[in-house]
């Protein structure tokens, strides 16, 4: 979600089309998806 | 009542649309725990921006393990996360005026600014020329793009850089155009008009640079 969102720059309503979920759900599924990856880096000793 | 509270990735990500994106910005005006949540993540698209588009897009057919190549970009920015909240809500405001990319209708794009024409580093049929206007909050790039050819053929979406004087390079908008249009989106960057080095208009589907602009 976040490759096609950030890298194929696609929208919330395109990806929301493209994988027939509603709108809600792609931006949670990012909220969520963005967060993991947020807490992934932060957890790295630096 | 719409909930915002899940809005902020896909907002930092550029993935509303205008509308909604100016809708979720009014909200954060008035919503302090959504502007703090946008703050925490507003390092990570310059984080996630270090990945290839290539090879970013490559993991929907094969994922495989980035961190490591995300973690030694997330060190290098580390310093700033540390800074705290207050300067994160500073870098929130400033991410926002980045990703506000706004097309408008055709209008003069000279504004106070100097207009200089993109040179083509691959041949295309797309030609352009900038316009960047100092403004008291950083810098504001007024694109003219021209592509050639007969209307009607598939439109592809393309992808404004800019690097500034410390090297680095930051994605300032995006937009699509096909054959026999013209277009004058405006980017926002808070990077200072001095600062701004190169200017990068890409083909977002190869990310391949197709005009460029040095100062």
């Amino acid at each position: 979600m976040i490759v096609r969102a950030f890298f194929l720059g696609q929208s919330v309503a395109e990806l929301a089309t493209l994988l027939n979920v509603p709108p809600d759900i792609i931006r949670a599924r990012m909220y969520y998806g963005l967060r993991a990856l947020h807490l992934a880096l932060q957890q790295t000793p630096s | 009542m719409t909930s915002y509270r899940e809005w902020d990735a896909a907002y930092v990500l550029g993935s509303l649309s205008p509308d909604e994106r100016r809708e979720y910005e009014e909200h954060l005006e008035t919503c302090e725990s959504c502007a703090r949540q946008v703050a925490e993540l507003s390092g990570l698209p310059a984080i996630l921006s270090t990945l290839p588009q290539q090879q970013a897009v490559e993991l929907l057919d094969e994922p495989q393990d980035m961190m490591p190549t995300l973690i030694t970009a997330a060190r290098k920015s580390r310093r700033w996360t540390r800074i705290g909240i207050a300067a994160a809500v500073v870098t929130a405001a400033a991410l926002g005026a980045v990703l506000a990319v706004v097309l408008r209708p055709s209008q003069p794009t000279e504004a106070g600014g100097v207009t200089t024409q993109l040179t083509q580093t691959v041949p295309s049929p797309v030609t352009a020329s900038v316009t960047l206007v100092e403004e008291p909050w950083g810098t504001r790039i007024d694109v003219k793009c021209e592509y050639g050819g007969q209307p009607g053929g598939r439109a592809l979406p393309y992808t404004l850089f800019i690097a500034d004087s410390s090297g680095a390079l930051t994605r300032v908008g995006s937009w699509s155009a096909g054959p026999g249009t013209s277009m004058t989106p405006t980017a926002t960057t808070d990077v200072p008009r001095g600062q701004i080095t190169r200017i990068e208009i890409r083909l977002a589907t190869n990310d391949r640079t197709v005009l460029e602009a040095r100062f």
